[in-house]
């Protein structure tokens, strides 16, 4: 269609040419006007949109999807004032990453413009050297000035990180010693708690003592890795000069007493098993760590992350395995006949050099005629009934099913029943002491003070 | 070497005098002795759970032989001194003194 003016008045306009109608016309609905240049430039008033189009750049404002500026090339807001978005949710896509600038934008030519730029931030998939940047989490990553390590101009500085010398070492020191404080009392719970456990249970003692696992090493180990933890937050808050909160410390401090409480009970499960079940006790070990302290310190767990760290540790595991394994194989043959000491007993090191008699396992264990004790580490004595002690044996791993020397005072004296009950219990034979066994530096035995006691056989008889 | 605390209840020995003939016999200066007792030297270790045989309920922690290169004992005949000033030979207690004189005047 095409207006003719015949006078200056916009009155006199006139339509010319042909008007077109019909199915198939491009335009021909008469709701949607445009006038479109022979360049291709277009004004619309339509019956949903309006706008400006040109051949490779669209502004429309649109009643049913919003407003919508399509840009063929470079696309440049500048306001006097300041920008803002505000939606729901807001999406920033970069294809080749994500750069925010801080400073003045300045025109270099004529529609032309750009940043003076006094910081910048980039998110990008780190090509050409770039750093990624993750805000996700709880681990963030900080980054200086732009091009610039010399921080004394506040110029470039980003307006929350702190000055020189104005470093908040109080609010560090307050948080690590919350979190060790954490982790202390956490550890002290643990002793108390698996003491408890140890006290009112004889198999618990058992294991613990076979596995050489006492309240004190899992208290410890549990404090000594929290306080690790903490250290670790604190150190890498020094290096980036900032004070992460009390309550990432506390996290922090709770997370590190999970992975030392595992470590220091997983030899109870791990107790006399092979090179495959230490392994896999390892792996359980790891990846339960790693979930529990994710959970605590993120408030989610990455499975990903669980399954390497449960790898690695089990594989970890393997090689302790192996070491252990060696050295016992290298000499500390007797390490079996002395699992029912702690290696704080007096008597642990000269048991140590009992020279074995061929047919018979040692077994050193304090008792006296009609019973006998474990003392762990702790200090804590369990008296334990022969019949209780004649099961433990029986199912433990340090047992070879040999006939027994067993090396505990006065258990084959007259009168004494617990040797006579082993042997029957287990169906060996057993020998045991007719008085106090004392045992000397060089593992020599003498039964009583002079010298007056022997060994005597116990033969299984059918109850 | 010679041994001192040949108790009838400790060595299970009819032959040794009683415990019970042994207690209530004060000694001078028991402290230094207790002490010399105490600080020998440790020769061999019993897997032992004994008690006190005048008290039962009453447990002794741990139950060693204990020298001097002259003389020998249950260190729980210190334990016994200590509680019922148990007797001791009148020939081990002059050993004792003389050593400890002996040490007084190495050191001065």
């Amino acid at each position: 269609m095409s207006l003719y003016f015949k006078g200056a008045e916009e009155s006199s306009a006139i339509a010319v040419n042909c008007i077109r109608s019909g199915d198939g016309c491009t335009g021909a609905n008469y709701r949607n006007k445009t006038l479109t240049t022979e360049h291709g430039m277009q004004l619309r008033l339509c019956e949903c949109d309006m706008g400006v189009v040109t051949l490779s750049n669209e502004v429309k404002l649109d009643n049913l999807r919003g407003i919508h500026l399509k840009a063929g090339g470079k696309l440049n807001i500048t306001a006097s004032g300041d920008v803002s978005l505000e939606a729901p949710q807001v999406t920033i896509h970069g294809e080749k990453g994500v750069e925010a600038y801080e400073g003045p934008v300045i025109e270099i030519d004529e529609g032309v413009f750009d940043v003076d730029v006094r910081a910048k931030v980039v998110l990008s998939s780190g090509e050409g050297g770039v750093r990624d940047v993750d805000y996700r989490g709880a681990e963030k990553t900080y980054f200086p000035a732009w091009e610039s390590e010399n921080l004394s101009d506040d110029s470039f500085r980003y307006r929350d990180a702190p000055e020189d010398g104005h470093y908040d070492w109080g609010g560090l020191i307050g948080n690590v010693t919350g979190g060790i404080a954490v982790g202390v009392g956490v550890g002290l719970c643990t002793y108390i708690g698996v003491g408890a456990l140890a006290a009112s249970s004889v198999k618990v003692a058992s294991l613990m003592g076979t596995a050489g696992v006492t309240a004190g090493s899992v208290g410890v180990s549990t404090a000594a890795m929290a306080t690790g933890y903490t250290m670790s937050l604190a150190i890498s808050d020094v290096m980036s000069g900032r004070v992460s909160s009390t309550e990432d410390y506390i996290r922090k401090a709770l997370a590190g007493s999970v992975i030392g409480f595992l470590a220091g009970a997983s030899p109870l499960a791990r107790a006399g098993m092979g090179a495959g079940g230490s392994m896999a006790v390892g792996a359980l070990e790891g990846a339960a760590g790693s979930a529990a302290s994710q959970w605590i310190i993120n408030g989610a767990i990455k499975l990903d992350q669980v399954i390497m760290d449960g790898a690695f540790s089990g594989l970890v595991e393997l090689g302790m395995w192996n070491w252990r394994n060696a050295v016992k194989e290298a000499g500390n043959s007797l390490e079996l006949s002395t699992r029912f000491l702690n290696k704080n007993d007096p008597l642990w090191k000269n048991a140590d050099n009992i020279k074995p008699i061929d047919g018979y396992q040692d077994i050193v264990c304090h008792g006296d005629k009609f019973s006998l004790v474990f003392k762990n580490a702790d200090g804590i004595e369990v008296n334990v009934s022969v019949q209780e002690f004649s099961e433990i044996l029986k199912n433990s791993p340090v047992y070879e099913g040999k006939p027994i020397r067993l090396i505990s005072c006065e258990t084959g004296a007259d009168g004494a029943i617990s040797a006579q009950y082993l042997a029957n219990y287990l169906g060996v034979e057993v020998i045991a002491p007719t008085d106090i066994v004392y045992v000397y530096p060089d593992g020599a035995m003498k039964i009583g003070k002079n010298d007056t006691g022997y060994w005597k056989t116990f033969k299984p008889k059918e109850q | 070497m010679k041994t001192i605390g040949d108790i009838r209840e400790l060595e299970k020995n009819e032959d040794y005098p009683s415990i019970y003939e042994l207690i209530n016999k004060p000694i001078k200066e028991k402290q230094k002795i207790i002490e010399y007792m105490k600080k020998a030297e440790i020769l061999a270790v019993a897997p032992a759970a004994i008690r006190d045989v005048l008290n039962p309920e009453i447990r002794i922690p741990d139950l060693f032989l204990m020298g001097d290169g002259v003389y020998e004992w249950r260190s729980d005949i210190v334990y016994y001194l200590e509680r019922y000033d148990l007797e001791l030979p009148e020939e081990f207690l002059d050993h004792v003194f003389a050593r400890l004189n002996t040490q007084n005047k190495d050191e001065k």
